[in-house]
């Protein structure tokens, strides 16, 4: 049968031209011509082997763990999309890039239909649709949203969730182990009066301490982190600035007299990636950022791995307060074209996040608790030496984190703070000498009243 | 017949009308001009508007709040210092940019081995692009792995724990800042001015050196003023490409150490994309208006002297 339908190629010669053409003008219109109507049925075939009829289009960044979008892009995101009959389409860039490109396509009011930041932007309220719909959902399969979560994406004066976080990133202190034990302080930095009377010996060493005081995230974080533990916060629990206090005084002396004793002056021109790499090049004794250090050791040097351990936040005056280090939160736009399946999406992936957590190396930890059970046990089993060195990370999110403008809630005018650097700015003038503690208390408490005063105006706080 | 003969004298007009040196330099101009209309003037109303209104990032309107955010803006001691070094930047650049030009390009003009190559190398860096070129300036002034820094410690010029900090010291940031602007800028010049020497006719030289002109005397009294008009306008783009770029701060500094290198376009956005303040960033962005404007004119007007000549 099929040698009989075969075309004779001998047989060629013998047809006109014309012949010719007419056959194979024929040929190509069945050809193009079923295939055309088949498209028109079922639409354009996005599968080898199934038609998908919606499209959901996501923007994040490139995750510091590779696997993570490797799993995500290539096994959750296929096979939720073959469950729901739509494809999936994420596409990822640098978080430094992140920002600008929410912001052009929330003015443009188009793009894709939900955007995955770094942290809450608050100032986007608008843009986007109420995600309340998705905290009900999870809620009523997994409990409570984490109070860290609750206060970064919820605005309790227009009572609206402006995004959805489906994970945030604990942020313990890394300290390398032999060279705090070479000093003598081998208990590691448990509190900021231990750090600052070890700092000397470490610097002595050419180990010094790194807290960035720089125009990037990591200064910001650590820098907060470290005004709440010695009890000076940005804003109170009814969002009024309280920064011009003692306790703030108390935290710029303490960070300008560590900076002298046991810092160096690189810590002004850090870049997001500084204190890795800094810490990676075995330069630093101590750094704050999440479990990023520790994993790049045990991927590059084993040796090095080994002697990085992590731990709590240290404990100062008021305790040991750390912040999240990422609140990976996911808005969806209300000009988004896929928005049902939007919703949809993120109240199943974080719904079963077991994977999501296991894939990101422990770096994604669920907005929701429930959604992973057994934490502490997965966090024993990792195999890196010394073994069980990430149980910690378990203590670190259940008691130590909170969000950026705790005791309040984030808002907008917590955003254009942290974006616009002041905190490490403030800092950082003060480290440098450039004005004094009580003096950067009261001036920078003023700046932080004019931006407050800004957003309050817009009703946003 | 009858219509035969009027669609040859729609013909004939259309041929008239395209001999009309007034319909075809607007054709020929209209597309340039709706191009600027759409693409710059456009945006141009737009910031001003925004500037005039509380808008926030994601909108494109607001509540009317007049001269709110200008006033705002000038209040904040960053701005004031985005505005400083702004002019700084650009000044010191500029006239970094004018004096090496000036010096290589005349070294250009010698006969030396090799030549195309070397104008080939020093015109790299104006091909590269600035996003790219700037990324590689970053890792020499970086904190841990300066090769600046290497180097002067492997010959002990400096201090092994606390070498300098050439984008964490504000001084040297700044002075980072200028380099890269200045290095990115001399081709551009140097281009223009070897265009410049060039024109200069051979006769011209011939009775400098006639009348014992030579060197220092001839470079002041014949090539100089010749080399103004083409050096004016190497300066004025200069100006435009300092003043307006925000590349090489966001990328070298982000504006640090402690907002000390902040230019307005960087500000700018800081406040009005990262911020959120998006009328504020506005009123920021327009401070450099003025600037501007007075440069585009003096540019007009070089222009027009340099056609009449």
């Amino acid at each position: 049968m099929a040698d009989k339908e075969r075309v004779d190629v001998s047989k060629l010669d013998e047809l006109s031209r014309r012949d010719l053409i007419k056959r194979a003008g024929a040929g190509v219109i069945l050809v193009y011509g079923g295939l055309g109507a088949h498209g028109v049925a079922y639409g354009a075939p996005k599968y080898r082997q199934k038609e998908l009829a919606g499209t959901l289009r996501i923007l994040q960044w490139s995750h510091f763990v590779p696997a993570y979008d490797k799993w995500f892009d290539n096994v959750y995101t296929k096979a939720w999309g073959r469950a729901n009959d739509t494809e999936v389409i994420v596409d990822h860039i640098n978080q430094a890039d992140l920002p600008a490109r929410v912001a052009a396509e929330a003015a443009a009011g188009r793009g894709h239909d939900m955007v995955a930041t770094l942290a809450p932007l608050p100032q986007y309220e608008d843009r986007v649709i109420n995600h309340k719909e998705i905290v009900q959902a999870v809620t009523r399969k997994r409990g409570k949203m984490k109070d860290v979560a609750y206060r970064s994406c919820y605005n309790p004066k227009t009572k609206k969730y402006f995004g959805f976080p489906d994970s945030y990133a604990p942020d313990p202190v890394n300290w390398r182990r032999d060279y705090w034990q070479e000093v003598g302080f081998g208990g590691g930095p448990t509190s900021w009066d231990v750090v600052k009377r070890a700092a000397p010996k470490l610097r002595e060493n050419n180990r010094p301490i790194g807290i960035g005081m720089s125009n990037e995230i990591d200064s910001n974080m650590a820098l907060m982190a470290l005004m709440m533990c010695f009890g000076s916060f940005i804003q109170s629990r009814g969002h009024r600035v309280t920064l011009n206090t003692k306790k703030t005084v108390e935290v710029l002396k303490f960070a300008r007299d560590l900076f002298r004793s046991g810092m160096s002056n690189e810590i002004f021109a850090w870049t997001a990636a500084s204190n890795n790499q800094g810490f990676l090049a075995g330069r630093l004794s101590l750094a704050l950022n999440a479990i990023s250090i520790p994993r790049s050791a045990e991927l590059s040097n084993r040796d090095l791995a080994d002697k990085t351990m992590i731990a709590p936040i240290p404990k100062g005056p008021n305790g040991r307060l750390g912040l999240e280090h990422v609140m990976h939160t996911y808005m969806v736009w209300n000009f988004a074209e896929n928005k049902r399946m939007a919703v949809k999406f993120l109240a199943d992936l974080e719904t079963k996040y077991v994977g999501a957590f296991e894939n990101s190396k422990f770096y994604n930890f669920p907005a929701f608790p429930k959604s992973v059970p057994n934490i502490p046990v997965r966090l024993a089993r990792d195999s890196n030496t010394p073994k069980g060195k990430y149980k910690v990370l378990g203590t670190i999110s259940e008691k130590y984190t909170k969000n950026v403008g705790y005791p309040g809630f984030t808002n907008a005018a917590i955003g254009e703070i942290f974006d616009t650097y002041l905190i490490p700015q403030m800092f950082a003038e003060v480290a440098q000498g450039r004005r004094t503690p009580e003096e950067a208390a009261r001036d920078y408490h003023a700046r932080l009243g004019t931006i407050y005063a800004k957003w309050r105006r817009r009703g946003k706080i | 017949m009858a219509t035969v003969a009027a669609s040859g004298r729609t013909r004939r007009r259309r041929r008239n009308l395209l001999e009309s040196r007034r319909f075809l330099a607007t054709a020929l101009i209209a597309p340039a001009v709706l191009f600027i209309l759409v693409l710059v003037g456009g945006p141009l109303l737009l910031a001003m508007y925004l500037s005039l209104t509380d808008a926030v990032g994601g909108t494109l309107g607001g509540e009317w709040v007049g001269f709110d955010n200008f006033l705002n803006a000038w209040r904040d001691p960053n701005f004031r210092r985005a505005l400083r070094n702004t002019l700084l930047f650009t000044i010191v650049s500029q006239a970094i940019v004018l004096l090496c030009a000036g010096l290589i390009a005349h070294a250009l003009t010698r006969p030396i081995r090799g030549k195309w190559l070397l104008r080939f190398l020093i015109i790299l860096p104006w091909a590269a692009p600035v996003p790219l070129s700037t990324i590689g300036w970053l890792w020499i002034y970086d904190s841990l792995f300066s090769v600046v820094n290497w180097v002067a410690k492997q010959l002990h010029l400096v201090d092994q724990f606390n070498p300098p900090q050439w984008l964490g010291d504000p001084t040297l940031a700044l002075g980072a800042v200028i380099s890269v602007h200045a290095w990115r800028i001399i081709p551009f010049a140097v281009v223009i001015f070897l265009a410049g020497l060039a024109s200069i006719p051979s006769e011209v030289e011939d009775a400098a050196k006639v009348d014992g002109a030579v060197g220092l005397k001839k470079f002041w009294y014949v090539t100089l003023p010749l080399q103004l008009p083409i050096a004016t306008v190497a300066l004025l783009f200069g100006i435009v490409f300092t003043a307006t770029d925000m590349t090489v701060v966001y990328i070298l500094t982000q504006g640090g150490p402690f907002n000390s290198t902040q230019m307005l376009t960087s500000w700018a956005f800081f406040t009005g994309i990262r911020g959120g303040s998006l009328g504020e960033g506005a009123a920021v962005s327009l401070y450099l208006l003025p600037l501007l404007v007075v440069v585009a004119v003096l540019m007009l007007r070089f222009a027009r002297k340099v056609e009449v000549t």
